[in-house]
């Protein structure tokens, strides 16, 4: 057992990067990893979000609590979470979560005075700290700042009516409310590998083949109008749904295709909320998961963690 | 605008059929707590208290002074008045807990009339009313809100009568989710289906599936369902396997779970039901005056009801001190006399002896004596039934061993 070494070398290749999107391949690893960084990046990447909210005035149709949480959910721009402190651990303040370490301010007041609906958004929210605002705020990159782009409705204010209050945004992760998540939309699924059976393919009548084709809901197979054969058109088109394994079996014809599933080889697509750009969501994600290793490692480096941990102890201290 | 036919009630939530972990087992279902965090199910609830007073000024019957009660904050020796304004009532945005007076309303002699929140109830002040009404009397009503998020044991239901209870709240991570990243609201057992016949929700799922897809209304009614045939071309159609199955990966592992699960939207509604509405506990409290048994009423602190099943477990199982702990101990012990010597009821009474002195204590009134009289314990419901026999002319007799 002395010796065994499981270290791995996974690589990475990006397709596409966006502000809030990203689609990447991870080879040469094992479900094990990916769904640890997928976990990760959906529940334990910290971003800010409002925590605390003291209402002042509040004339409007919704109540209190309602304008609360839809103020949590407002995604607020997070770059700086991962340098922030967690209210419940700031000395500065005594957990107290209203000091500059951990901590934002915001402030809304709107009043509607003519016969129009007044739409609060979360533009009108004003922050005490230009590096946390809301997502939509416009941004100076783009210089867009149109009509179009009104931000997040917070509530609607008839004539007369008003809303006023004080927030406080807090650093905090997923795992404790869904409002921290900076994750969308995180999902991987395992790269196909697909054979044709070409000769028995080839038994199939044209007529047979456009059905067989036709059977999977995604368009996995194609044609090629000259050579009338059966080609894989998109690989990763297939959702391991089964739908053309069971037409072949119907067909009569088991073992036309194969279709197995690479363990050591993963497609990620990334969407975040804005809060942190989908690239930063991913390179945060591996350094906690790293943090966490660290935690395992240094509470195993003890006499008893040996037996505790076993072979895996042996193999964190680098044996 | 959208047009809307009629109002909804409810949400379309994505409902997985699968087995999560055994937490939906008997019909309980599993629900997404980031699902739940975002605003799902969230219900607003209201209730009101109302208050009277008479009308100082009304014409009529005039009172004395001292009994005329008003509204107004004073100390109060029934419950917390730290929410009240002088004019006793809360401000609106108070949060008034349990043991908290609502209203204060107070007698000029003093005498206090204040309504107090019972202990299973509390909320926010959401409006306060003070009028009056045309039989001359001042009436004031304070509305207090609750929003509650579903919490475990709340009762949610489809449109097919499928209801279950929350089993279990799991978060976002742990669900099985497919190649989109779609990740169920709510995970609910197989085993509802078989044997209540309930398709309807299957072909609901399915074509909700497909609309959600396609964007196109459709009338679902018995006698307008597109047919099988439509529902699944529908979704083959959109990229989705015909039967509404798909391929998942265990959220915990990251491994493709090895069957495909039935996934879609389906329009389920929040019972009234609510686990926080039904919650019992006590360990002592309120009796019935007349029984000594504790009383059942949730609102009043009551107790819970062991009855017949729960008894015959306990025989079954041969548990006798635990059975009479229950049945005699924690509910109505109480202990009568006996006199020996007649088997009658020996009451206690106080009685004139020799030399003027007055002494109090069990005497049978049959024997004229105090020989012999034996204490036993006793249910007070059987000592009670015992007495109102006897006020009807009926005497039980007891024979009674020393041990
Ligand atoms: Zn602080
Ligand atoms: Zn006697």
């Amino acid at each position: 057992m002395e010796g065994v070494s499981y270290q791995r070398f996974p690589k990475i290749k990006i397709r596409t990067v966006r502000d809030d999107f990203m689609k990447f391949e991870l080879r040469e690893t094992d479900a094990s990893i990916a769904n640890a960084l997928r976990r990760v990046m959906i529940a334990e990447v910290p971003t800010i979000a409002i925590d605390l909210v003291e209402i002042e005035v509040n004339s409007s149709v919704l109540n209190d609590e309602f304008i609360a949480h839809r103020l949590g959910l407002i995604p607020l721009t997070s770059e700086r979470a991962m340098a922030m402190r967690f209210s419940r651990d700031c000395d500065a303040c005594d957990g107290d979560g209203q000091c500059e370490y951990c901590s934002v301010e915001f402030h809304l007041r709107a009043k509607c005075i003519n016969d129009q609906t007044l739409d609060v958004t979360s533009k009108d929210l004003y922050s005490s700290d230009h590096t946390v605002v809301p997502v939509d705020f416009p941004d100076s990159s783009t210089g867009l700042d149109n009509a179009d782009n009104r931000g997040i409705i917070i509530v609607k204010l008839r004539r007369g009516q008003e809303l006023g209050l004080r927030a406080i945004a807090r650093k905090g992760i997923g795992k404790d409310h869904a409002k921290w998540s900076p994750a969308a939309t995180v999902t991987f699924m395992y790269e196909p590998e697909i054979y044709i059976n070409e000769e028995l393919m080839e038994t199939l009548t044209l007529e047979e083949k456009k059905e067989f084709v036709e059977s999977s809901p995604t368009k996995v197979f194609d044609i090629n109008a000259n050579t009338q054969q059966v080609y894989i058109y998109d690989a990763e088109a297939y959702t391991y749904d089964d739908e053309v394994l069971k037409k072949a079996e119907a067909m009569g014809k088991p073992g036309l295709v194969e279709i197995h599933a690479k363990e050591d080889s993963f497609i990620f697509t990334v969407e975040t909320t804005g809060a942190i750009k989908a690239s930063q969501l991913f390179l945060n994600a591996i350094e906690i998961l790293k943090q966490k290793l660290d935690a395992v490692r240094l509470s195993a480096d003890t006499v008893e963690a040996d037996e505790q941990f076993g072979e895996l102890g042996a193999h964190m201290r680098g044996g | 605008m959208l047009p809307r036919p009629e109002f909804f009630n409810g949400q379309c939530a994505i409902v997985a059929v699968n087995v999560h972990l055994g937490y939906n087992q008997e019909d309980s279902l599993v629900m997404n707590r980031a699902s739940l965090e975002r605003g799902m199910f969230r219900t607003e609830h209201v209730r009101s208290y109302k208050a009277e007073v008479e009308n100082p000024e009304a014409p009529g019957k005039k009172q004395k002074i001292d009994d005329l009660v008003s509204f107004g904050k004073t100390q109060s020796k029934i419950g917390r008045v730290d929410s009240l304004e002088d004019d006793g009532f809360p401000y609106v945005g108070a949060n008034l807990q349990t043991g908290d007076i609502v209203i204060g309303k107070h007698a000029a002699s003093g005498v206090d009339h204040s309504i107090k929140l019972k202990h299973t109830e509390r909320g926010m002040v959401q409006k306060v009313v003070l009028s009056s009404n045309d039989e001359g009397k001042n009436f004031a009503v304070v509305s207090l809100r609750q929003v509650r998020s579903p919490c475990l044991g709340d009762k949610f239901s489809s449109m097919h009568g499928q209801k279950g209870v929350l089993g279990f709240l799991e978060s976002q991570e742990n669900f099985p989710f497919t190649k989109q990243g779609i990740v169920p609201d709510i995970v609910i057992n197989p085993h509802a289906f078989p044997s209540r016949q309930t398709p309807g929700q299957l072909l609901e799922a399915a074509l909700g599936k497909g609309i959600a897809l396609g964007g196109a209304l459709k009338y679902a009614t018995p006698f307008s369902t597109p047919s099988v045939e439509d529902i699944t071309a529908q979704l083959h159609r959109l990229g989705f396997s015909r039967w509404g199955d798909e391929r998942v990966y265990d959220g915990r592992t990251g491994e493709k779970v090895h069957s495909l699960i039935f996934m879609g939207p389906t329009f389920y509604q929040r019972l009234t039901h609510m686990s926080e509405d039904k919650v019992k506990f006590r360990n002592t409290g309120p009796v019935h005056p007349l029984t000594r048994q504790p009383v059942a009423d949730r609102k009043r602190f009551g107790g819970i009801k062991f009855g017949e099943m729960e008894r015959d477990c306990l025989i079954a199982h041969g548990a006798a001190a635990n059975l009479h702990e229950r049945l005699f101990t924690l509910s109505d012990s109480s202990q009568m006399h006996i006199c020996r010597k007649c088997n009658n009821v020996a009451n206690v009474i106080q009685r004139a002896v020799l030399g003027g002195r007055k002494i109090r204590g069990p005497y049978c009134r049959f024997c004229e004596s105090v020989e012999d009289v034996v204490r036993v314990n006793v249910p007070y419901g059987a000592k009670l039934l015992c007495q109102e026999l006897f006020s009807m002319g009926i005497s039980l007799k007891f024979d009674t061993e020393l041990c």
